[in-house]
């Protein structure tokens, strides 16, 4: 039983698969070519770049908006990163892992554009650019009443 | 053949890594808000179809060709309307927005 279970476990780490494959099942079907295999390689490097300076955005950015646009495009590079996994390990299962990530980035994504939209009005409110509101016209809204404490 | 496709996968991953270095390098260089959505949106839009043709392309389309086409399919409607939500969003909570921005270019 070990022996049958040693290469399922072996196979679920990247660098092992080869190795497990070979001793699991000969008749595996024949793997990536060194072109594609580079290019895997090339893409999860790429795509960990792009991760790294989503995640400078997603601490850095000056205002709400900017971090959950950053943490929306984190979700999508996570989303990438599965179907490159999936290309590299020559296996399907990740497939509905990479469906629920993106409708999970969409719906984190909606709920806080509504949280932006609701407490866009509020005297106080927390998205860290109430220091200067003048910058834009607001279009298209009716004009927005001032609290009776808060500076014109 | 399956050389041909492996290369055609490989052209087609390339792509969508471009575009998505492209999209990731735009949030980070972007001077505002509206600007880094209009960067992030499309070519991670783009880059994931590139992706997901790869994947078809190494896989086959009788393994992954129908969640391929879903994740397409879906990821087409659901990054603008996410875009566009929090870009209004991010007009009605008063972002600042670029100082070379023209004015009435945010109606």
């Amino acid at each position: 039983m070990t022996a049958d279970l040693l290469p399922l476990l072996l196979a679920a780490g990247a660098d092992a698969a080869p190795a497990a494959g070979h001793a699991a099942d000969a008749g595996h079907q024949s793997s990536a070519t060194t072109v594609l295999l580079l290019a895997c390689y090339t893409a999860l490097a790429g795509l960990g770049l792009g991760m790294v300076l989503c995640l400078w955005r997603l601490v850095r950015g000056p205002s709400l908006p900017d971090r959950v646009l950053a943490a929306d495009l984190l979700a999508l590079h996570v989303v990438a990163i599965v179907v490159v996994l999936t290309i590299y390990l020559h296996d399907t299962v990740f497939f509905e892992a990479a469906l629920a990530v993106g409708i999970l980035g969409f719906v984190s994504t909606v709920g806080f554009a509504q949280y932006i939209h609701a407490t866009a009005g509020q005297p106080h409110h927390p998205h860290g650019n109430a220091a200067d509101p003048d910058h834009v016209r607001p279009v298209g809204h009716a004009p927005q009443q001032a609290a009776p404490g808060a500076p014109a | 053949m399956n050389t041909f496709f492996d290369t055609l996968a490989a052209l087609f991953l390339l792509g969508g890594l471009f575009s998505f270095v492209v999209g990731a390098l735009g949030v980070v260089r972007l001077p505002d808000v509206y600007h880094r959505l209009h960067a992030a949106s499309k070519s991670s839009t783009v880059g994931m179809m590139g992706l997901l043709l790869a994947a078809t392309c190494h896989l086959g389309t009788t393994e992954v060709g129908v969640k391929a086409l879903m994740v397409m399919v879906f990821l087409f409607v659901a990054n603008p309307v996410g875009s566009h939500l929090l870009a209004k969003a991010a007009l009605k909570a008063k972002t600042p927005v670029w100082e070379g921005t023209l004015e009435g270019d945010q109606e």
